[in-house]
């Protein structure tokens, strides 16, 4: 029977505490998907949430800012994007397939199960859904126009040759980011989600791939959460907007409403 | 009405749509079933092709377009399972958007 878990990553970044959210996200992993979980990370957690912790130190000093809100007032924050050690996963992972999520993304049910046990190599979602209803995302769909844009923040993987040979891909874009960057007209620090789209497209025989996760739905930076029920509904305000979600599984860009203790709360007493 | 209750109104029912089309969306992912390594989608086509074919052996085209081999009780099953869960959960959450009268109630 092979092996089947979560792996998560999280490193320090100055304001966001990526240590804290990969808890929470480990917590509702638990409650809702029931899988073991294994943490990358340069620290080691004081909670019991993980299977296995397995030390790593973060070679990266990217800065990036982003505009997130608090007490519904935005900020722009500059933080240390340690986002390097991603295209590790497949050489880190104990399981045979693997879910690899981003610690700001919350699973609020079961659906990921089904395509864990699928039998597809390698799957990733290409299209992000705005909570918010502005489309914010609509714009990425294609890398230069050409390569559709997937999103590293979800990503089901075996161990297939295809998975390596996209791992291998995604490294080699990594070290050479400065070349890849500008062919992609994406000069800016590097971004696992453009890697991992030249990745999966160029090992696929440069075209797109057939097999994806379903669309994420994203919670944008200027949005906070401001209420999560023992039911799984999850409130979302975003612009003056109220939105209400049930029991969807969400990517949250405004980090610093996932550290309010009035959500983490919340989250504790949904994943009890 | 003055147009502060007007302004409500329109924006509640901004609020009802977007939280709407995220509950269509999340239907979509609950319809889906995994079945021999491939992905159906539990549709009332598929229960029905499934409930009028007679072999138990067949190969069906999942939501990747790849064919596969199914045990056609044991699907027919699951998808009858995952429609129902779908629709149940669906109502109830549609039923409960309709009855927000304010914005505060979402």
């Amino acid at each position: 029977m092979p092996s089947c878990g979560v792996l998560l990553h999280a490193f320090g970044a100055e304001r966001f505490n990526y240590y804290e959210l990969a808890d929470q996200c480990a917590r509702l992993i638990q409650k809702f998907l029931g899988l073991p979980i294994t943490l990358i990370t340069d620290r080691v957690p004081s909670s019991k949430l993980y299977d296995k912790v397995i030390e790593i130190r973060s070679n990266s000093d990217y800065k990036r800012i982003l505009c997130n809100k608090e007490d519904h007032k935005s900020q722009s924050i500059q933080y240390t994007y340690r986002n390097d050690t991603r295209s590790l996963s497949l050489e880190l992972t104990p399981y045979d397939r693997t879910l690899l999520i981003d610690s700001d993304y919350l699973v609020f049910n079961d659906d990921l199960l089904k395509y864990l046990t699928s039998d597809y190599d390698f799957l990733c979602p290409y299209t992000a859904l705005d909570v918010s209803g502005r489309n914010g995302y609509s714009g990425f769909k294609y890398l230069s126009n050409a390569i559709p844009q997937a999103w590293a923040t979800v990503v089901i993987f075996n161990k297939s040759e295809f998975s390596q040979s996209v791992f291998e891909h995604w490294r080699m874009i990594q070290q050479n980011y400065e070349y890849y960057g500008a062919l992609l007209s994406k000069p800016e620090p590097f971004r696992n989600d453009y890697a991992l789209s030249l990745a999966v497209h160029t090992m696929n025989g440069s075209q797109p791939m057939n097999e994806k996760l379903p669309p994420m739905f994203m919670s944008p930076g200027d949005s906070t959460i401001e209420l999560i029920t023992k039911r799984g509904d999850i409130v979302v305000c975003s612009d003056h907007r109220i939105i209400k979600l049930s029991k969807t599984n969400l990517h949250v860009m405004n980090k610093l409403c996932l550290q309010n203790p009035k959500i983490q709360e919340q989250i504790r007493e949904l994943s009890a | 009405m003055n147009t502060d209750k007007l302004t409500e109104l329109a924006q509640l029912r901004i609020d009802q749509q977007n939280s709407k089309l995220a509950l269509v969306e999340r239907v979509e992912q609950q319809l889906l079933v995994t079945h021999n390594g491939g992905l159906f989608k539990s549709s009332p086509e598929l229960i029905t092709f499934l409930v009028c074919w007679a072999e138990d052996v067949m190969y069906i085209r999942d939501t990747y377009n790849n064919p596969i081999k199914v045990d056609r009780s044991q699907l027919l099953q699951d998808c009858k399972q995952a429609y129902q869960a779908a629709m149940n959960d669906w109502y109830c959450e549609y039923q409960n958007l309709k009855k927000q009268r304010r914005v505060g109630d979402i």
